[in-house]
């Protein structure tokens, strides 16, 4: 088994639908800053192909959008996996992130030990366009500030 | 304190997917609704695209499936300009699209439907998951699945780019062919996959098949409908998921109607309810008669049992053997039970991994003609493949200079939408009583629309990363009595 690399940022999301691309849009932007303490990644797959990103590395930290009951766009949440129940059955297509770490303990598969969540709050996930909205366009300088320092307290040692 | 967060996929505006329940006076379940997100605004965003932009543009609507729209929508595009791809992209692209088929069924059959029919309905709640799963087929199964679908993956990356954003199909052929120094590679992994999918079959056999309870699920009358089946086949009748005329059969399995993929606007319409945003298709010479069963009604499936039943047989040996074994154990043809579903998909993975194996030899496939640059626009193309979940098709209108005037992309699960449900309708119906209900009765309704595999994934995917859904039960007073949703979060 390849020794466990040592830190990953995955940026998630589908920027075909608008502002549900922002963990991508973010990463992207900060995908030279943050080089020196991780590896950089983007996509926008989900469920269990997400074990090929995360698989192997020690620590993660992933940024995607979050749709919350109060939350104000733009807002960041700070999450750990523990935050998320694994559903009692796959009743659905995807496979979440709980559900994947559940799979990969189970089967050994290597797993990151810590995995840190980022999540952006959106509006709305369900508008087709490859831009985002105007509203969270102009607060992207300070989530790429937030994010940035977020990681690097996280990840800088 | 910290701050509460709740993350609710209920409150993830109106286009979340849930059924709903309604009951009477005396606990019988007077009507059962599914409602499914509809995916908001594509066509206009399309508009003025130009149209060889569309199969990366339709790839990446959606994260489950992006082979079948990206090789759709090639489909299309050749047929806008009236292009015949060389016998090499042709073959590459079914090779592409086989090795698709065959990850993603694996992915339903062993993880997603697998709580429902590996697990079993009756097994308890905490073991109905991943976990029970791979526990039930064991950790070295598990492993090898993982291992299997990555193998597969790898290649799909190395033919035609990121899986998630394929760059290679486009009008007239594909942008990279097979170096014949490769080929060798891709047969292998193609028999490892066939190897693969004889294990599947023997673990449907031994784990399912002697599930008493699931098989007896399987042709229970909660969970079968009479209706119309519709699928693309060959010349000789035999399934294919890339190319050939879409074949109806009606409710007694006999050919209804068979036609090319660009009539289909003559064959097909779409009804519209007002509890959904969901269109539900159905055959237009048929008519709509609401949601009912039979031969007067143009209700129809798509997906891998109506595959196999509007075909003859399959294009490959020992696909063609489990195809035998499935119809003379149900015994009877067309199979009505939705359950069968799974059966059907296992048919179908051995199909795949032969084909994969079959087209990965070809000597064709090496071919490094494998682009016929377009001269002419018609102006308007229909491309069409079998999603795993479905037919699937795609259509475009353009100007003379070949941007988007209009596009209608017809998905898998608007196919089925209508027989989905009555599924939902019917098991609630014959599952609920005096009102009484459990969550283990949700689940045995849930799964008359999870053997569908239906698709949502068109819509989003922010955290938690699975499909919003609930489940609510509304007694006859209009007051919600029970509800059940998932990847439900709360923080404090």
């Amino acid at each position: 088994m390849d020794p466990p690399k040592q830190n990953i940022v995955l940026g998630l999301g589908n920027t075909m639908h608008g502002d549900d691309g922002i963990g991508i849009w973010i990463v992207e932007k900060l995908q030279h800053r943050l080089q020196a303490l991780a590896d950089v990644w983007v996509t926008e797959e989900m469920g269990l192909r997400l074990l090929d990103f995360l698989s192997g590395y020690r620590t993660a930290v992933i940024v995607d959008s979050v749709k919350t009951e109060q939350g104000v766009e733009g807002e960041l949440h700070f999450l750990n996996l523990s935050d998320f129940a694994a559903l009692p059955y796959c009743g659905c297509h995807q496979v979440g992130l709980p559900e994947m770490a559940l799979l990969a303990e189970t089967m050994g598969i290597p797993f990151p030990e810590t995995v840190h969540i980022l999540g952006i709050e959106i509006e709305d996930p369900y508008r087709v366009g490859n831009t985002l909205s105007p509203s969270l366009k102009k607060k992207v300088p300070l989530l790429m500030q937030q994010v940035e320092k977020k990681i690097e307290r996280l990840l800088g040692g | 304190m910290g701050k509460r967060i709740e993350i609710d996929p209920i409150t993830r505006l109106e286009g979340h997917g849930k059924i709903e329940i309604f009951l009477n006076d005396k606990g019988e379940v007077e009507r059962a609704y599914l409602s499914i997100p509809e995916l908001r605004g594509f066509e206009v965003f399309c508009r003025g695209k130009p149209v060889e932009m569309m199969p990366q543009i339709t790839a990446r609507i959606c994260g489950v499936c992006p082979t079948a729209h990206h090789i759709a929508s090639a489909k299309a595009c050749d047929d806008v300009y009236e292009v015949d791809p060389p016998v090499a992209a042709k073959k590459l692209r079914e090779m592409l699209y086989n090795m698709f088929m065959f990850e993603d069924h694996l992915l339903h059959f062993y993880i997603l439907g697998g709580p429902d029919f590996i697990v079993g309905p009756g097994a308890p709640k905490e073991q109905r998951n991943v976990v029970g799963v791979i526990q039930t087929v064991g950790l070295d199964t598990g492993k090898k699945l993982i291992a299997m679908r990555r193998r597969v993956r790898e290649l799909m990356t190395f033919l035609a780019g990121k899986v998630i954003h394929p760059v290679w199909a486009l009008p007239g052929g594909v942008t990279r062919g097979l170096d014949p120094s490769q080929q060798q590679r891709f047969i292998t992994v193609a028999r490892e996959a066939v190897e693969f999918a004889r294990f599947t079959l023997q673990t449907f056999r031994e784990i399912v098949l002697k599930n008493r309870e699931y098989v007896e699920f399987i042709t229970s009358d909660a969970y079968t409908h009479r209706t119309y089946y519709m699928g693309l086949v060959d010349p000789q009748n035999r399934v294919n998921f890339y190319d050939g005329d879409i074949r109806v059969v009606d409710p007694q399995g006999k050919e209804y109607i068979r036609f090319p993929a660009r009539e289909y606007l003559q064959h097909l319409a779409e009804h519209v309810e007002p509890w959904t945003y969901i269109k539900f298709l159905y055959l237009k010479k048929v008519g709509w008669k609401g949601f009912v069963d039979g031969e007067a009604s143009g209700i129809y499936a798509v997906a891998p049992l109506a595959r196999l039943n509007v075909a003859d047989g399959m294009a490959t040996e020992e696909a063609q053997a489990a195809y035998q074994e499935m119809y003379q154990a149900l015994g009877t043809r067309p199979v009505h039970h939705t359950l069968a579903m799974h059966w059907a998909r296992v048919v179908e993975i051995m199909y795949a991994a032969e084909r994969f194996l079959e087209l990965a030899a070809d000597p064709d496939i090496t071919s490094q003609r494998i682009r016929m640059i377009p001269r002419t626009s018609s102006g308007e193309g229909v491309g069409v493949v079998e999603a795993p979940r479905g037919t699937l098709f795609h259509h475009y209108w353009t100007d003379t200079k070949g941007l988007i005037q209009k596009a209608n992309l017809l998905v898998a699960t608007q196919n089925n939408a209508a027989r989905i449900a009555m599924s939902v309708d019917k098991a609630a119906r014959h599952l609920i009583h005096d009102g009484k209900v459990s969550e283990e009765v949700l689940n045995l309704v849930e799964m008359a629309f999870r053997a569908y595999d239906p698709c949502h994934a068109c819509g989003t995917h922010s955290l938690p990363g699975h499909f919003a859904f609930s489940v609510r039960l509304w007694d006859a007073r209009g007051k919600v009595i029970k509800e059940i949703r998932n990847g439900s979060v709360e923080r404090s």
